[in-house]
């Protein structure tokens, strides 16, 4: 006699494998900030809540790695906004590391060559602190005068609607490869 | 008539390896904001000379100061020095790339765009010669 079993599906919730970056192993949530974006406005932790961010830190002055960076993440930000369920769904932020030069003009003026939907956010060394403490992001002033440079945590994190940290990236990541794993995270 | 094809064809083939022995290819400079005062040129060094050369010093039109610079990212934190002391090996390649090795453009004496380019004088020296490579950069969004 046949039998015949009819399984019931098994929901699992499993993550999908990364190739440019990590799951943390719990969620981390972001503690209170008040900081202000490049059009003057106040930016806080309930602004990361209700959709996807992705966030980076750097400086405008920097000339290598956050220009590749931000260029990068401005592709990948226009490319998934091209989906129409995700448009509007993802925010991509720079947060300065350099708020002595980076005012709200500068940033205003500099993220808008790369795209006019990116946020800048600048504020006093104390607020900057309270998130960069919160993701152990690392930075150190380095050189002296105006040429002075920084040294970094170079870190991509991506944010999730409820607001905590889920993930984060090499800027060293192929822009293909990356965009195709924060997709399918979101997605 | 057969000899002379083949002589022009000799002639332009030892033109071209006395040309090429040490270059500067694909070369070009990241466009950045109009505020920006730094920006950075890329490219694949090459020499295929049986010396190798030191880096004396870079020129950049419309820039008042370069430098040779390396970017590195060691456990997730992105770090930046001059590189006082730049050799290029005899018969090898360095790829001055975004994230690594690159010269420094600072402090722009004028507003650079998309479009434009950015001539770049190399000097090197042998033990016995001096060299010089002559590139205009496009400034172009990212890598050709």
């Amino acid at each position: 006699m046949a039998v015949f079993l009819k399984l019931s599906p098994v929901l699992i919730d499993k993550k999908p494998e990364l190739i440019t970056g990590k799951f943390l192993s719990q969620p981390l949530p972001i503690k209170p900030f008040s900081l202000i974006n490049q059009y003057q406005e106040d930016f806080n932790k309930e602004d990361l809540q209700n959709k996807w961010s992705i966030l980076f830190f750097g400086y405008t002055n920097c000339p290598d790695v956050c220009p590749t960076t931000i260029y990068k993440l401005s592709e990948i930000q226009k490319k998934i906004a091209q989906k129409k369920e995700l448009n509007d769904q993802l925010q991509v932020i720079l947060i300065t590391l350099d708020p002595k030069r980076d005012s709200v003009t500068r940033l205003r003026e500099y993220l808008a060559f790369f795209g006019p939907s990116l946020i800048g956010l600048t504020g006093n060394d104390s607020e900057i602190s309270k998130i960069t403490s919160n993701l152990s992001v690392y930075f150190e002033q380095v050189g002296k005068g105006d040429q002075y440079d920084f040294n970094h945590t170079a870190s991509i994190f991506l944010i999730g609607p409820e607001g905590t940290v889920i993930a984060s990236f090499s800027p060293a990541s192929q822009s293909q490869e990356l965009s195709q794993d924060i997709l399918n995270i979101i997605q | 008539m057969k000899l002379l094809k083949y002589t022009v064809i000799t002639l332009v083939f030892i033109s071209d390896i006395s040309l090429a022995n040490l270059s500067l290819e694909n070369s070009w400079v990241r466009a950045a904001p109009m505020n920006s005062t730094k920006m950075s040129a890329y490219g694949l060094l090459k020499n295929n000379t049986m010396s190798s050369f030191n880096l004396i010093r870079i020129e950049a039109s419309g820039f008042k100061n370069t430098q040779i610079h390396q970017s590195q990212i060691n456990k997730e934190i992105m770090s930046m020095k001059e590189l006082k002391n730049f050799t290029i090996e005899a018969n090898s390649e360095i790829e001055l790339t975004p994230g690594g090795k690159h010269i420094m453009l600072q402090s722009p004496m004028k507003i650079f765009k998309i479009g434009d380019s950015v001539e770049l004088l190399l000097f090197f020296e042998s033990s016995y010669e001096e060299k010089v490579i002559r590139v205009n950069a496009p400034i172009k969004r990212e890598a050709p």
